[in-house]
């Protein structure tokens, strides 16, 4: 078995953008290791026969069940640098723009490997043992629970009701493809995931935190074809479209709970942005202790075309005003928000140049941590089945000036990234410059 | 200087009777000090430790050696006074999997309730007895003008 890459439209494309070595060169104080784990992540990988020989699904994470991506063949999840970066690929292999790296073994390593150049020595993700087991009703555990190098990561509901109504989804969004795809439960029981969790607890050192995420939940009056808005950004009426959601979660939470001695236990959810009142009930009656909505682009004008269901229902001041409220409540550092770094730059509504796309967005960024809010962002993996298939993300460049910019902006505010640092998510490069 | 850890030196290494310092510099270049008990050569030939603070100034600086190219030193004070260091680079760094969680439950099962942020591999460069004596030989071999007349009066 090979992995292939995709065709690439335009065989010139190095000629049209700065290759990894001048843009560390721009950037010396850069890490190496974390500008090659974002170009892996924007050009994607393909593997040499070698090196998938190597792959021992015995030993190796091989397979996945989440929200974007579901695979069970014997490709390695993702990939581990030296220095204990992720190089987090959801076996993604390429987009059509740019030739992906290569991943290949000498029978004693694997290396990340570009134009003959062995860049970077690379381990695949080992596989929890709790991986092999079934629960009770069962499931294979591996499809209740996903592992991270110090995480693991619960999709309780993996489709999101924005799909539901036409047009509503997020633009960058696959989780909708990926569940007509594999037509799978779309949600998890609550007994399942106790239990999951309980057997991955007996394997020491394998996990500083429990991470929840999911598809929006949405209680829409039937037939309903589109979200109505909420009377006001920080609207506490009932009934609340969000209460189901809410209620998801206060039960997962609160049954993880009778897992630990302590009230409270290192964890993270990324959900609808809750209300006030709603935020409240999550902090006081469950051990979360951090919290994470998503605005996915730091723009107005681009939120209301890129995510149509959260702008209706919420709106993008909405969505900061519910956020600010959370980090009142869950305190400073606890509450950040992700963006799809490089989505602004989308066609055609997008920025018209990087330069733009960065001074915006980090103006943005600085607004929501004096607000108590840090903006964490992942590398824009143009998925296959989202509404932007097929788009082409920006340059490194612009990578590494938005990680860099987002890093300064959180060191200046003495912000800590505890609750998405390098070993419990492994995706955001941003965060990757905190370490040092 | 030699490049492989010879028995001796591994010996020292692996002796808990040895006090163990790793010095890093800082992104400022300031020099930082800290007392690795945990440091002790594996089987490969490659020193090892334990960092059981994952936000630690040393950590920080270790990794910023293994970024950046730079090196770090060992310093190893045997009971009887004498010492050696150890000048090595930085090579990887375990953050989960089979090692680290063998390390991890080796931690936990000393009775002290510690955490474990990384287990860190360093590959030695070079390494030289740097003790009291053997330097001042040295020394005085090699620069034979630099010494205090009254030691060699005979008034
Ligand atoms: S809210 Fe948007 S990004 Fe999140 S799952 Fe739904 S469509 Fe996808």
């Amino acid at each position: 078995m090979t992995t292939k890459p995709a065709q690439v439209n335009n065989p010139s494309w190095r000629a049209l953008e700065p290759s990894l070595s001048e843009v560390g060169r721009k950037y010396p104080n850069f890490p190496p290791a974390v500008l090659l784990k974002t170009d892996v992540q924007r050009r994607g990988v393909t593997y040499s026969p070698e090196a998938l020989a190597q792959v021992d699904p015995a030993r190796h994470m091989t397979t996945i069940r989440s929200n974007y991506y579901d695979s069970d063949r014997p490709i390695p999840i993702s990939l581990t640098l030296n220095d204990g970066t992720s190089v987090y690929l959801e076996g993604f292999l390429a987009d059509s723009h740019r030739e992906p790296y290569l991943v290949d073994h000498d029978g004693q390593n694997a290396y990340l490997v570009d134009q003959g150049q062995a860049l970077g020595q690379v381990t695949y993700w080992e596989k929890p043992a709790f991986y092999d087991k079934r629960t009770k009703s069962g499931k294979p555990m591996w499809q209740i629970v996903s592992a991270r190098p110090q995480r693991h990561t619960i999709h309780p509901k993996q489709y999101c009701d924005f799909w539901k109504l036409k047009g509503q989804g997020c633009k960058f969004c696959a989780m909708d493809a990926n569940y007509r795809k594999n037509r799978k439960d779309p949600r998890l029981s609550i007994p399942d995931i106790v239990e999951t969790i309980a057997e991955a607890l007996k394997e020491p050192g394998s996990s500083q935190s429990l991470f929840l995420t999911g598809g929006s939940l949405l209680t829409l009056p039937p037939n309903q074809k589109s979200p109505e808005p909420l009377s006001g950004a920080l609207s506490e009426a009932l009934p609340d479209p969000l209460e189901g959601e809410l209620e998801l979660y206060l039960g997962i939470l609160k049954a993880l709970g009778a897992l630990f001695k302590s009230p409270k236990f290192p964890s993270q959810l990324i959900a609808t942005a809750f209300n006030g009142k709603q935020l409240k009930r999550l902090y006081d009656e469950t051990g979360l202790m951090s919290y994470t909505a998503d605005l996915e682009v730091l723009n107005e004008r681009l939120f209301d075309w890129i995510c149509p269901g959260k702008s209706k229902l919420i709106g993008y001041r909405g969505w900061k005003e519910r956020l600010y409220r959370a980090a009142e409540i869950f305190g400073p550092g606890n509450v950040n928000t992700g963006i799809v770094g490089g989505v602004e730059l989308a066609r055609p509504k997008g920025f018209a140049t990087e330069g733009e796309a960065l001074g915006a967005t980090l103006a943005e960024a600085k607004e929501l941590i004096e607000n108590g809010v840090w903006v964490v962002s992942c590398v824009w993996r143009v998925l296959e089945g989202s509404v932007f298939f097929g788009q082409k993300t920006p340059s490194l460049d612009y990578y590494a000036a938005l990680s860099l910019g987002l890093n300064k902006l959180r060191q200046e505010a003495n912000f800590s990234v505890d609750l998405d640092n390098y070993r419990r998510c492994g995706n955001h490069p941003d965060t990757d410059l905190a370490r040092a | 200087m030699e490049t492989t850890l010879n028995r001796e030196i591994i010996e020292l290494v692996n002796s808990p009777g040895t006090i163990k310092i790793l010095g890093t510099v800082d992104a400022d270049g300031a020099p930082r000090l800290a007392v690795k008990e945990s440091l002790r050569v594996n089987g490969q030939g490659l020193l090892e430790y334990d960092e059981l603070i994952e936000t630690s100034e040393t950590n920080r600086n270790v990794l910023r050696a293994l970024w950046f190219g730079g090196t770090v030193r060992a310093l190893l004070v045997t009971p009887g006074g004498n010492s050696h260091w150890i000048l090595a680079r930085p090579v990887k760094t375990l953050v989960s999997g089979e090692l680290f969680r063998k390390r991890y439950e080796a931690i936990r099962a000393s009775g002290r309730d510690l955490d474990l942020g990384a287990v860190w591999i360093l590959e030695p460069i070079s390494f030289f007895e740097n003790g009291l004596e053997k330097r001042r030989l040295e020394e005085e071999a090699k620069h034979p003008l630099l010494r205090h007349l009254d030691r060699l009066a005979v008034v």
